[in-house]
């Protein structure tokens, strides 16, 4: 995602937001696609919120739709207060505020205004949530954080692979991606196996798992960085998550 | 095969292994070393543990486990230039193929499973085929520079080795294997000790252990419960006395073979790992599973002794009971498992004393005191999953009325689901052996103070078996708004709310715990963990349970279905909130929103929707459950709807309405539901407590109320917003509403809308008595998301949560409103007074149809029919005659009869009681061939036009059908009270004389019991006694069951002040078991026409 000149409009901070400085670029085609990534990336931490708040799951998704659709015409959340820089407390608090005046909608006929894929996603976010969700006391604004955390690092890989594989590299991605979700070591894994598979010397092996995690920090950066302001806040918003994940 | 040992997702233990690895091999990030032959757990294993670092299986996208993203932000630390922070290896167990070469005396067969103390495999003692297991132990357990870490374990070994006790498992062999290690290429060297693992070779269990046992069953039956913890007590007694203590007893390590007996696995290890050669605690040591783990062992420097064993036997035992691990302060045994033996708990609580000096000093002491705790009186009752099967509860109140007479039937509803099953006023009556009403006593008369325009409601205490009497939540005069708000703790945030029928206490779900708050004191009464967000919830009519739905999935399901998913009805006693029973019912994922559930008003049965096509767009399933029944024991499907509120409308009839039509579906017929009404397209609908109205959000045409007897909308609410939510209906017919308002405050540029309760409508007259402001300005008020009704009518509460929570910690807030004064129905304009009706009067043709037979019985015609009607019940003079000429005619209905001590049908003139269908077919029979013309019983149908209600009835339904729903109608009139001469019903003199209450207060009809037949006056067809004086039999049965036939007409002692709780209603049918006579239960014939 190029980085296009933020449009301020006043009310919407003024960011380098790559993703939201798009959500309000001028051309319809523009937004509306910002709008599906965003919808596709990050509903499922909204839509765990919006669960854990109470909503039941036709309530979530309808509210959620409707949040996004309201998202995209910029209306009004009383931004005065907006935490600014963060998009993922922005959305957090807006949400907050969209539910202030939410109501439950018996329509059954929305305005689409995202894609299908999107709405896919939001519709298969019920069952995800069923499925993923732990830890009864945990708060909608923790669940949230831990969530997104999830996302963004969901994202982090598929960039990842689709980097790797515009190189022609995806068996090695495939190879090495358990040794980069056990922490980055090959240690209790076969290498040697490995780069025979891989036609490659044990030493290459070595080589391209040191590359492969630097590239997974560097794609862990370019995404957090969309979604803040510069790269101190990067870091914070990177310890901010880490923390939530921390073992013992 | 060994079941899949208890899953050890630890991180604790694993990672304390690896620490000192990780800490040891300096994160020089130069790759790591290799050992040759050592490959990565094989995942393909069938019979693998998930691993800690398998993905979860996702449909969707995504499909990182917690642990992994753990894992990327630990490799991603470096990328902000902070520390990294040093994470923890797991420690990769040896293949089958690379054990196999260390240990060529064995044949190894397969990997196992992996556990908190290494790994074990399956495998043949070659020399001596016998079957084995193998375990490893991870070598970097133990790095601290202690000498002869392998001499100490194989003295261990050696030590366990000389065990021989039908409870332990038995070692075979211990000792040292070479890893093939090789380092390659100058990379770091492998965290190892010398490249040895350490094994030993035990006997090999097929079977189970405790963790899988919990896991799958939650609650053991106590039997087996103290058959295993004797049996562990055995083993334990047996090693301590040769001074082997074993230091980490727990599910995973007590193994039920396939013959059920129980094995202790893994003596003395923990002794070797964890302790110091004098067996003292080190202090890096992390224990495996600390919740059994006996608190002096924690200490680093405490010498362990044998009852740290006994300590973690106590805490097995109460999580084999009770399914739940003890934890802080727990509750006892008793409480979670309300027939356990109290002697279980003072024996877990002395295991578990913390000082160890209070606990039982030996195994054999412990033991002796488990095997005296009798067995447990009843059957268990545990979870409807298992394979046990409840007997069918006692019902006092159930539908075998064996002995009784006749079964009350009245309008009880239930209120939204989606927020929350209140207590409206619901009328209770228990039946009894001679079919009076008794409920709460003044709840009964409440109402009708009510709708006759009194003035105020009685705020009686009433009685919630099991919990104290209190009365009622204290709410001072004054005009409809908040009274107070109770401040509950933010964490974990409340959801939902119900009241109890006592309005004084209240059930709130908060998180995954439920809790009963008593509204005036502010005090808990009783938490415990309802093990998942309840969905919706519904409170008994007696508020004796209550019953929360949620989901239940199974997460560990390699391939997630959503056909596979479950949800969980949980019935639980409100006076302690312990379980009694619960259902697993299937759920189309995705499709049911909230979930809604409601409970009959009598017996024990449960209405759920459960699900619904997963397209959304299929039919909508609802099921009921039985107490007793660990199936549904009704199922049925509706097509196009979309309901989420259920409303009891009596234990045969729910009514269900949503999104479409509201729809009344019948239990007695599963899979049948008819349209009940074409309610509008909104969520929200309840019905009142009288069962006359129907209220619901129309987006066409705003907040409307219906009559349900003739199902037409009856009037708007005025002024309501078209987005308001429907909270519910109170018993003097205030409709509560939530809805928009609009906060200005100045310290804000813009207003804040929010949701909160807005408005009381009065649903007789349609008029708005009171809007509600906000209770705060200057706050953000973030609406509410959970509502209940007072069954008194005094008050209702909602939840509340301040955004941002108010000082002090207040998010979660129970805000409690005052209703407004008793209504009074504006008379002219309440409901299903259009009287009765017959589609014309009788003619000159159809009179001159009219006779007399040679009984003197006359009969009249009835227009909408083909017979003509007595006028009259057969009297005992006329069924004398039958008596007298049919040899055999049973005599129980000439023998004298008292109710209540008072005689019934004294003299020939009286109605004939005592008969039954039998009887009554007999007589009809008898008196055909006697007068050459048919004479019968009359169709349920064919009452209903002599009544003058036809019209109105669906002649395809069954009679339970017809009956089921409440019109303010009576077969003289719509007149309520009864006017004088209405006929002999439950009255002041009933009273008086046999002391029966309630009767119909204020009438008097100057008989107690029966009457001579007609003295009171007759209908405009000119038919006595069709209110009253006894129960008439009709031909139709009454249930799809066949089991009873229709009565009509009810009877002297049928009265009450509330008109649909007097049972006389010309709509009312009753069924009567077909060869059963009754006390007030006698007969009337029709002749049919002559051709």
């Amino acid at each position: 995602m190029a980085a296009l000149p933020p449009k301020g409009d006043g009310r919407f901070p003024t960011t380098e937001w790559t993703l939201v400085a798009r959500l309000h670029h001028d051309d319809p085609a523009v937004s509306r696609r910002a709008l599906d990534d965003l919808c596709t990336q990050y509903h499922f931490p909204l839509y765990c919120y919006l669960r854990r708040r109470g909503l039941a799951h036709h309530d979530a998704e309808d509210a959620l739709h409707d949040f996004m659709a309201r998202l995209l015409r910029l209306d009004s959340f009383g931004m005065a207060d907006a935490e600014k820089g963060r998009l993922r407390t922005f959305l957090l608090v807006a949400l907050q505020r969209y539910l202030i005046n939410w109501r439950r909608a018996a329509l059954r006929h929305r305005a689409r205004e995202m894609s299908a894929d999107a709405e896919a996603a939001i519709a298969a976010a019920e069952g995800r949530f069923q499925r993923e969700e732990t830890g009864h006391q945990e708060s909608p604004d923790r669940l949230y954080d831990r969530q997104w955390a999830q996302e963004l690092m969901n994202l982090v890989l598929l960039r990842l692979r689709a980097k790797y594989a515009a190189k022609k590299k995806e068996r090695l991605f495939e190879t090495l991606r358990p040794v980069l979700l056990n922490g980055g070591s090959l240690n209790g894994f076969d290498s040697t196996r490995m780069a025979e598979e891989l036609g490659m010397r044990s030493g290459a092996l070595r080589t391209a798992l040191m590359r492969l995690l630097e590239d997974y920090r560097e794609a862990l950066r370019h995404e957090i960085l969309q979604t803040v302001e510069n790269k101190d806040m990067a870091r914070e918003e990177f310890q901010a998550l880490a923390v939530l994940f921390k073992q013992e | 095969m060994f079941h899949r040992l208890y899953p050890t997702h630890h991180s604790s233990v694993t990672n304390f292994i690896c620490r000192k690895a990780v800490e040891s091999s300096c994160a020089d990030g130069k790759g790591a070393a290799t050992i040759r032959g050592q490959q990565r757990l094989r995942m393909d294993d069938p019979d693998a543990t998930v691993p800690m670092f398998k993905s979860t299986p996702q449909a969707g996208a995504g499909g990182l486990s917690p642990q992994e993203v753990g894992n990327l932000m630990a490799v991603g630390a470096e990328a902000f230039e902070s520390r990294r922070t040093s994470r923890p290896r797991a420690w990769n167990p040896p293949s089958t193929e690379e054990l196999q070469k260390m240990l060529p005396q064995y044949e190894i067969s397969g990997f196992i499973a992996r556990g908190g103390m290494g790994a074990v495999y399956k495998g043949v003692q070659r020399a001596l085929d016998r079957t084995v297991a193998i375990k490893i132990l991870p070598p970097e357990i133990v790095d601290d520079g202690e000498a002869n870490y392998a001499q100490r374990f194989k003295q261990e070994a050696r030590a366990m080795a000389k065990f021989k006790h039908p409870g332990i498992v038995t070692v075979y062999e211990a000792g040292e294997a070479e890893l093939q290690g090789q380092d390659s290429q100058g990379a770091a060297r492998q965290e190892s000790q010398g490249g040895k693992l350490l094994y030993f070779v035990m006997e090999f269990i097929e079977g189970t252990d405790v963790a899988q046992l919990v896991a799958t069953h939650g609650q053991l039956p106590p039997q087996e419960a103290i058959r295993i913890t004797t049996a562990v007590c055995d083993a334990l007694a047996y090693a301590h006395a040769r001074g082997v203590v074993h230091r980490d007893i727990k599910p995973s390590n007590i193994m039920i073979d396939a013959d059920g007996q129980v094995k202790v696995a893994d003596f003395g290890l923990a002794k070797v790992t964890a302790h110091d050669s004098s067996g003292i605690t080190r202090s890096s040591v992390t224990m495996g599973t600390p919740d059994f783990v006996a608190p002096e062992a924690m200490l680093a420097g405490t010498l362990v002794d044998q009852r740290a064993d006994i300590y973690a036997v106590g805490v097995m035992l109460y999580q084999m009971l009770t399914g739940h691990i003890p934890r802080g302060r727990f509750s006892p045994i008793s409480a979670v498992v309300p027939q356990s033996d109290p002697k279980l708990d003072a024996i877990v609580d002395k295991a578990m004393q913390t000082d160890r000096e209070k606990r039982y000093s030996s195994a054999v002491e412990m033991k002796t005191e488990v095997e005296a705790v009798a067995a447990p009186a009843k059957a268990w009752s545990g979870d409807a999953s298992s394979d046990h099967r409840l007997a069918p509860a006692a019902t006092s109140n159930g539908v075998s009325a064996a002995a009784k007479t006749r079964r009350k039937m009245s309008m009880l509803v239930g209120a939204a689901a989606v927020i929350v099953l209140g207590a409206g006023a619901f009328w209770m009556t228990r039946k009894d052996e001679e079919g009076r009403a008794a409920g709460p006593a003044a709840a009964a008369s409440a109402p009708s103070a009510a709708l006759a325009g009194a003035s105020a409601l009685p705020s009686a205490t009433v009685s919630i078996p099991g919990l104290p009497d209190l009365p009622p939540l204290a709410i001072p005069a004054g005009e409809p708004g908040l009274v107070k708000e109770i401040t509950l703790a933010p964490q974990p945030f409340l959801h939902r709310i119900a009241l109890l029928p006592d309005s004084r206490r209240m059930l709130a779900f908060k998180g995954s715990r439920v809790e009963l708050l008593d509204l005036q004191t502010e005090g808990t009464v009783w938490s415990v963990d309802a093990g998942g967000d309840a969905e919706a919830v519904a409170v008994s009519r007696d508020g004796s349970r209550f019953a929360h739905y949620r989901y239940a999935l199974n997460r560990n399901a390699k391939d997630f279905r959503p056909e596979d998913q479950k949800a969980v009805i949980t019935l639980r006693a409100t006076k302690d909130g312990s379980v009694i029973q619960s259902w697993t019912v299937p759920v189309g994922l995705m499709s049911v929103p909230g979930g809604s559930l409601a409970m009959a008003p009598f017996g024990r049965r449960l209405v759920a929707r459960v699900g619904a096509d997963k397209s959304g767009k299929g039919p909508t399933t609802f099921v009921a459950l039985d107490e007793g029944h660990a199936e549904p024991v009704a199922r049925w499907s509706v097509a196009e709807h979309n309901g989420h509120m259920i409303f009891c409308v009596d234990e045969d009839h729910f009514l269900s309405t949503g999104n479409g039509p509201a729809m009344l579906l019948t239990v007695a017929q599963p899979g049948k539901a008819e349209v009940f009404a074409q309610t509008g397209a909104e969520l929200n609908s309840a019905i009142s407590p009288d069962g006359l109205q129907l209220v619901t959000c129309d987006r066409s045409a705003g907040m409307a109320v219906w009559d349900t007897s003739t199902r037409q909308r009856l009037r708007n609410l005025e002024g309501a917003p078209q987005k308001a939510d429907l909270v519910a209906i109170s018993r003097s017919g205030a409709v509560v509403m939530m809805g928009d308002a609009v906060l200005r405050d100045k310290n804000k540029a813009t207003p804040q809308a929010y949701s909160a309760p807005f408005g009381i409508w009065d649903s007789h007259t349609g008029k708005r008595l009171a809007t509600l402001s906000p209770p705060r300005a200057g706050q953000t008020y973030n609406g509410s998301s959970s509502a209940t009704i007072a069954d008194n009518s005094t008050f209702f509460a909602t939840v509340a949560r301040y955004d941002p929570p108010r000082e002090g910690g207040g998010a979660n807030v129970v805000q409690i409103w005052r209703l407004p004064a008793p209504l009074k129905p504006d008379k002219a304009k309440t409901s299903a007074a259009t009287g009765l009706r017959w589609p014309h009067m009788p003619t000159e043709e159809d009179r001159k149809l009219a006779f007399t037979n040679t009984l003197g019985m006359k009969f009249v015609p009835v227009p909408g029919t083909e017979v003509l009607f007595c006028i009259h019940e057969t009297r005992k003079q006329d069924y004398a005659a039958y008596a007298a000429a049919v040899p055999k005619v049973d005599a129980l209905w000439r023998q004298p009869a008292f109710y209540r001590d008072t005689p019934v049908s004294p003299t020939p003139d009286h109605p004939v009681a005592w008969v039954n269908l039998g009887d009554c077919q007999g007589f009809c029979a008898w008196l055909s061939t006697k007068e050459g013309r048919k004479y019968r019983l009359p169709s349920d149908y064919e009452w209903s036009c002599a009544v003058g209600i036809s019209e109105r009835e669906d002649r395809e339904a069954l009679p339970t059908v017809r009956g089921a729903v409440f019109i303010s109608v009576f077969a003289w009139g719509t007149q309520w009270p009864p006017p004088k001469g209405a006929g002999n019903l439950g009255d002041e003199t009933l009273k008086r004389v046999t002391g029966q209450e309630p009767v119909i207060t204020g009438y008097d009809d100057g008989f107690a019991t029966t009457a001579p037949v007609m003295s009171f006056p007759p209908n405009a067809l000119g038919i006595h006694d069709l209110a009253g004086n006894v129960w008439e039999f009709c031909s139709d049965w009454y249930d799809s069951l066949q089991q009873k036939i229709t009565v009509r007409g009810s009877s002297y002692n049928n009265g009450n002040p509330e008109p649909n709780a007097a049972f006389v209603a010309a709509v009312i049918r009753n069924g009567q078991p077909q060869d059963r006579g009754a006390i007030n239960t006698g007969f009337r014939i029709v002749a049919e026409r002559l051709p």
